[in-house]
């Protein structure tokens, strides 16, 4: 902001592309108004709002009318202009000249998407850095109706921004919101003796039966605001609480140790299966969406952490996806190998060595009818098929159609399929050292016979037909119906069809 | 051919690695040059007269 301010007093001048809009940083504390001069081709009415000058903004769109298409989109610009700025009393005078905020949305893109919070003003005003913003559209929220709320934002996610971006009080004056609707809705349940088993037998704050109550409020002839109305189904199915979406964000521990101690209880499998709800689990949408991309945020060694946290508040490893046989375990292995492979640089520690030989040391399995297994796929199994390497491929079509040009793209590989090129990385040789701890004593000697079979299944280039996980693993996947199971289905494939693929 | 390695690895007195390294990886090479051997005998021609390029040729 100094540096803004220098080229404000050297002459610089504002125009309609460089104002605050769509920047994560907080433009409320330069001072316009000592550089009255300094805007170029931008809306009088822009002009008042970067001044804060309420007589002149208020009178300016006053002149305007709500009901003119041209004129809702400049009041849109300026909703997220003054938000943005933090400036209260700005967006008052928008609200009481009629004017409505239309939050854009690109073409093809699902309305109320966890991927659109950054054009809602909740967001907007989480960037002002302003408490009273933040209560303000907080309060205009709590009234709003359906279609509105979508453009204002929802709670769950701004929740979960705030506590990775903002200060602790931001964050805190959200969760007092989120709070005290889960608490009225409880209290409703039980002042009118309202019928609903799952939320009452719910520990600590109600919320992935919050559905389940507002269902049986509504059988019940209640009416309910709509902003009372979870956006996700756990507040741990938060996408952002995994995804590195800017730099520089928080540790996602902080986040999840956070809403643990503000009474976010529902982890284990127990906790959010009841007769309408079948979804993942917390740590299934943990790990789908953990990134695929290596940063130093997102290690193998922090994935491990957050999986240990999970597991530590209730999940279990042989928790199934719904409606299959792939488990958790199957899951971290799957995405523990993405990672794996993927860092580059120094050695792996020893730790992360003996965290991956401990999984392969679990039994579990599903039933997948593969030759890559001895009796379904394991853990070790869920690994070394996700355990691929991006190598840079030379051999591009193109080549063959302009001698002489060879285009670089990329292409992943199996770790194996690298060991038979006897271009063996310092991967390989590492993932050879997790099995061997793993089948370190008699136990486990099985581990080897299933490592023999994965190198030879491999190297003979047989074609899968167990299980893929990549449906559920992609971070991007937001339909929860996705299943793992099979990857050659009926009636496409008959099972004749697939005995031959087998053979 | 995966019993045939597990007993080899029951009688391989070196490391995990050593075994891939000095046994498992070098035979299944040779299966591999006579698997792609059988192919070329069988399939070379038919597929070259077909437009076919494989990637290694």
């Amino acid at each position: 902001m100094s540096f803004i301010t220098d080229l404000l007093q050297h002459g610089l001048k504002i125009s309609p592309g460089s104002y605050p809009i769509d920047y994560i940083i907080s433009w409320n504390l330069l001072p316009f108004n000592e550089f009255p001069d300094s805007f170029i081709g931008c809306s009088d009415a822009t002009v008042a709002a970067l001044l804060r000058s309420e007589a002149d903004f208020s009178k300016l769109v006053q002149k305007r009318h709500p009901e003119e298409v041209l004129k809702q989109e400049e009041g849109s610009e300026l909703y997220k202009l003054v938000t943005q700025m933090g400036w209260v009393r700005g967006c008052q005078i928008l609200v009481d000249t009629g004017f409505r905020y239309v939050a854009q949305v690109p073409e093809g893109w699902g309305n109320g998407s966890d991927d659109l919070w950054y054009r809602c003003l909740l967001f907007k005003a989480l960037y002002s850095r302003n408490q009273e913003m933040v209560k303000f559209w907080l309060g205009k929220r709590e009234h709003a109706t359906k279609g509105y709320l979508t453009d204002i934002g929802n709670l769950q996610s701004a929740l979960v921004w705030a506590l990775k971006t903002s200060e602790a009080n931001i964050a805190e004056i959200l969760l007092t919101n989120l709070v005290e609707q889960r608490s009225w809705i409880q209290e409703t349940l039980e002042l009118y003796g309202v019928e609903c088993e799952c939320a009452i037998r719910s520990k600590g704050l109600l919320d992935t039966h919050t559905t389940c109550a507002l269902r049986a409020l509504d059988e019940q002839g209640f009416e309910l605001l709509p902003s009372f109305r979870p956006t996700f189904g756990n507040i741990y199915n938060v996408k952002m609480i995994y995804n590195d979406v800017f730099l520089g964000v928080r540790d996602p521990l902080l986040t999840l140790n956070f809403l643990y101690d503000a009474g976010f209880r529902d982890i284990a499998k127990v906790d959010i299966e009841c007769r309408q709800n079948d979804s993942p689990t917390p740590l299934h949408i943990a790990i789908m969406y953990y990134p695929y991309r290596t940063s130093r945020t997102y290690s193998v060694s922090k994935f491990f952490e957050m999986v240990d946290w999970f597991l530590s508040k209730g999940a279990d490893l042989a928790d199934c996806w719904p409606r299959s046989r792939v488990t958790t375990l199957h899951c971290i292995s799957a995405k523990a190998a993405t990672r794996f492979t993927s860092e580059t640089g120094q050695a792996k520690s020893e730790d992360i060595l003996d965290r991956v030989a401990d999984l392969f040391q679990h039994t579990l399995t599903d039933d997948c009818e593969c030759s890559c297994s001895m009796h379904g796929c394991n853990s070790i199994t869920s690994f070394c098929k996700h355990a691929d390497v991006w190598v840079d491929d030379h051999i591009n079509v193109l080549t063959y159609m302009k001698p002489g040009r060879v285009t670089v793209s990329q292409r992943s590989e199996s770790w194996l399929e690298r060991y038979c090129k006897q271009m063996a990385p310092q991967k390989s040789r590492e993932i050879v050292q997790c099995v061997a701890r793993a089948a370190d004593g008699v136990t486990n000697r099985w581990i080897v016979t299933e490592f023999i079979r994965l190198c030879i299944f491999s190297w003979l280039e047989i074609r899968h037909t167990c299980c893929d996980l990549d449906g559920i693993l992609k971070a991007d996947a937001t339909d929860f119906s996705y299943q793992p199971l099979p990857r050659y289905p009926l009636p496409r494939c008959p099972p004749a069809e697939l005995l031959r693929i087998q053979e | 051919m995966v019993p045939l390695f597990d007993a080899r690895y029951d009688t391989h007195e070196g490391s995990l690695q050593s075994f891939v390294d000095e046994i498992l990886f070098p035979e299944m090479k040779k299966v591999l040059d006579r698997l792609k051997q059988e192919d070329e005998a069988l399939y070379a021609t038919r597929r070259r007269e077909m437009g076919v390029v494989m990637v290694d040729q």
